[in-house]
């Protein structure tokens, strides 16, 4: 005979020692920020914070404009034709915004193996010459930007009559945050012996 | 020769850490700016063609949907409706773990959101009614894999832009009956192992009364598959209109009831969206420079052209790329494997005379099997983490369950009505 238990409340359940993976993720920049010296904190508050305010606006802004734009479509039979064009935009700048975060919380997908076999300076030694390279990308992607911008102001983005300008520069601006965001990164490497908390 | 140097350049780089965008795209823009002297604004323009695709925009929203499903409370409301429905049986509590992510899997795309939305709750669940804590664990983590198996997936999503000239829509259609698949194996072998173990306990049987009351709770949960899988496949809306529609109406339930979603939840959740799908948004941007590199100097045909000369079946060319994929999947996460691979040999595929549906289908499932197969498994190491459970015992409990998702893939293979007869019939 199977022994019978009460029926379990997961919401209860949950509650207790529940921390999300947003939350999980909000933490490791608290400790980042907390690590920082006093003046560079502020202005980097100001940038993540700032990233996160642009962030949720662009993210409910295309959810509520294709949700919009399908209501009007079957109620109304009338189709809002900057909807698709408006919604791209604001997702490349969703992406290169939201790629900054993703670095400083250590979200990229990266191969670890090798450096968690590593001793401890030898793994902050590879993980400096890491982030080198990757500031190298970042700093070619800005360097290509510079020269996709002058073609790009002689273009139109269809659907939305403006320059592609608007979409264009997100990457550039993206990788220069980026760049930011990996100069934080080796300071924090650099600047104590623990483990870097930017590592994905 | 080039693609030694952007090889070396590319595996020197990851191997020391570096996130595999960023050693994807140094590898592809230093051979453009420093090999090969083409025009710099060619890297931002491959990039800005990658990202700006109305399709890929269905990625943030269904991530967005999956968080604010949980913080609505309508996840949890699904559990304690499921244990009034399956609780009375005896591995009731392994069989809620399947339907849940079954159910889940309607409204989320991703492994991720479903191991992070539910795992620690099904793992509670499972082991208060007397399961080994490990197995609990690895039945978790192989049951949210039909996350994104079952539409919609955002892997496919990811796979079809890649890739190009693929149908979203038909692709999930395809995922719908292999997911099945899935579910029905972690079922019946749930069964042997209660049986087996003698473990599972039975639940009372619910009051009628409060059985309908929960049924009312979690009754807009249910309406929400409806929507967004029905949308699509009755072409009322597209995948990112479905997504829309989907993540606005969870937010419409989740401020209507009580306990109220808030605005805090709303900004986590955009939050939380941003970072996951800005990792897959840069895999997409890198993966376009070093693909059209491969394109411009006719390496995907070189390489399509030695293996068409193997001679070989299209079943057997499938079986080799499942072979690769399974050991890539030990050592990398699925989205950089699609974004480096899908593009190389999904036209060699086509030269088999294999559908791109079914092609897409045995890739993408192929790569997700290595989100639970060790060293390198994401889903391994966030379901021992949140269940405490060492890597090394959790990976031998999951190998059951890989071998069965294995023997689905090959029989993917062997049947290609299992990926093609759902999308013909909804008309893709």
């Amino acid at each position: 005979m199977a022994e019978r238990l009460a029926l379990v409340d997961p919401a209860q359940a949950a509650r207790v020692d529940d921390v999300d993976s947003e939350t999980a993720g909000r933490r490791i920049v608290e400790a980042q920020f907390l690590r920082l010296p006093r003046t560079w904190r502020r202005a980097d508050r100001i940038v993540i914070e700032g990233s996160h305010v642009a962030l949720f606006a662009i993210g409910m802004v295309f959810t509520l404009m294709i949700t919009l734009e399908v209501i009007s479509r079957y109620v109304f039979s009338f189709s809002i034709s900057f909807v698709n064009a408006l919604a791209r935009l604001l997702l490349v700048w969703f992406f290169l915004l939201g790629a900054g975060i993703a670095l400083r919380r250590g979200a990229h997908v990266g191969f670890e193996l090798l450096l968690s076999k590593m001793k401890a300076g030898t793994r902050k030694a590879f993980v400096l010459v890491g982030l080198t390279l990757a500031a190298i990308f970042y700093l070619e992607i800005i360097w290509s930007g510079f020269h996709a911008l002058g073609p790009a102001l002689t273009q139109t983005e269809a659907g939305l009559d403006i320059s592609i300008v608007w979409v264009v520069s997100a990457i550039p601006i993206g990788c220069a945050l980026l760049l930011y965001h990996t100069i934080v990164l080796i300071w924090l490497e650099t600047h104590d012996a623990g483990p870097g908390g930017g590592r994905s | 020769m080039m693609l030694a140097i952007i090889g070396l350049i590319f595996f020197a780089t990851i191997l020391i850490g570096v996130p595999i965008a960023f050693g994807m795209g140094l590898a592809g823009s230093t051979w453009i700016l420093f090999f090969e002297g083409i025009e710099p604004a060619i890297l931002v323009r491959r990039f800005y063609h990658a990202l700006n695709s109305f399709p890929l925009l269905a990625i943030p929203l269904f991530i967005m949907l999956g968080m604010l499903a949980d913080r609505a409370r309508l996840l949890p409301e699904l559990v304690v409706w499921l244990q009034m429905i399956l609780g009375r049986l005896r591995g009731g509590m392994a069989y809620i773990n399947v339907v849940a992510a079954m159910l889940f899997a309607g409204i989320s795309g991703t492994a991720v959101s479903d191991i992070a939305s539910l795992g620690r709750t099904l793992i509670q669940l499972m082991t208060r009614a007397g399961y080994p804590l490990t197995y609990s664990a690895a039945l978790t983590s192989a049951t949210s894999i039909i996350g994104p198996i079952i539409p919609p997936s955002v892997a496919m999503i990811i796979y079809a832009l890649a890739v190009g000239n693929v149908s979203v829509g038909a692709m999930f259609a395809g995922g719908a009956i292999p997911g099945i698949l899935f579910g029905a194996g972690f079922f019946v072998m749930a069964w042997f192992r209660t049986r087996r173990g003698h473990y599972g306990v039975t639940l009372p049987r619910p009051e009628i009364r409060s059985f309908l009351r929960q049924t009312l709770r979690v009754l807009p949960l249910l309406i929400l598959p409806v929507i967004i899988v029905g949308g699509i496949f009755s072409g009322v809306f597209t995948v990112t209109e479905s997504a829309a529609v989907g993540t606005a109406y969870t937010i419409l339930v989740g401020v209507l009831r009580t306990p109220r979603l808030r605005w805090k939840d709303l900004y986590d959740a955009t939050l939380y969206s941003a970072v996951i799908s800005a990792v897959a948004g840069m895999l997409l941007g890198a993966g376009a420079i070093v693909s059209w590199i491969l394109t411009y100097n006719q390496v995907t045909q070189s390489l399509a052209d030695a293996l068409l000369a193997l001679k070989v079946g299209p079943e057997v060319f499938m079986l080799i790329v499942v072979a690769v994929l399974l050991v890539l999947g030990m050592l990398m996460d699925a989205v950089p494997i699609m974004i480096a691979l899908a593009p190389l040999l999904a036209p060699i595929a086509r030269q088999y005379g294999i559908s791109d549906v079914q092609f897409g289908l045995v890739f993408v499932v192929t790569c997700l099997i290595g989100l639970v197969t060790p060293p390198v498994g994401i889903i391994l190491f966030m379901t021992s983490s949140i269940a405490n459970v060492k890597l090394e015992p959790l990976s031998a409990a999951v190998f059951p369950f890989v071998v069965w998702m294995t023997i689905v893939v090959i029989l993917m293979v062997f049947f290609p009505m299992l990926t093609l007869w759902l999308p013909k019939v909804v008309g893709f």
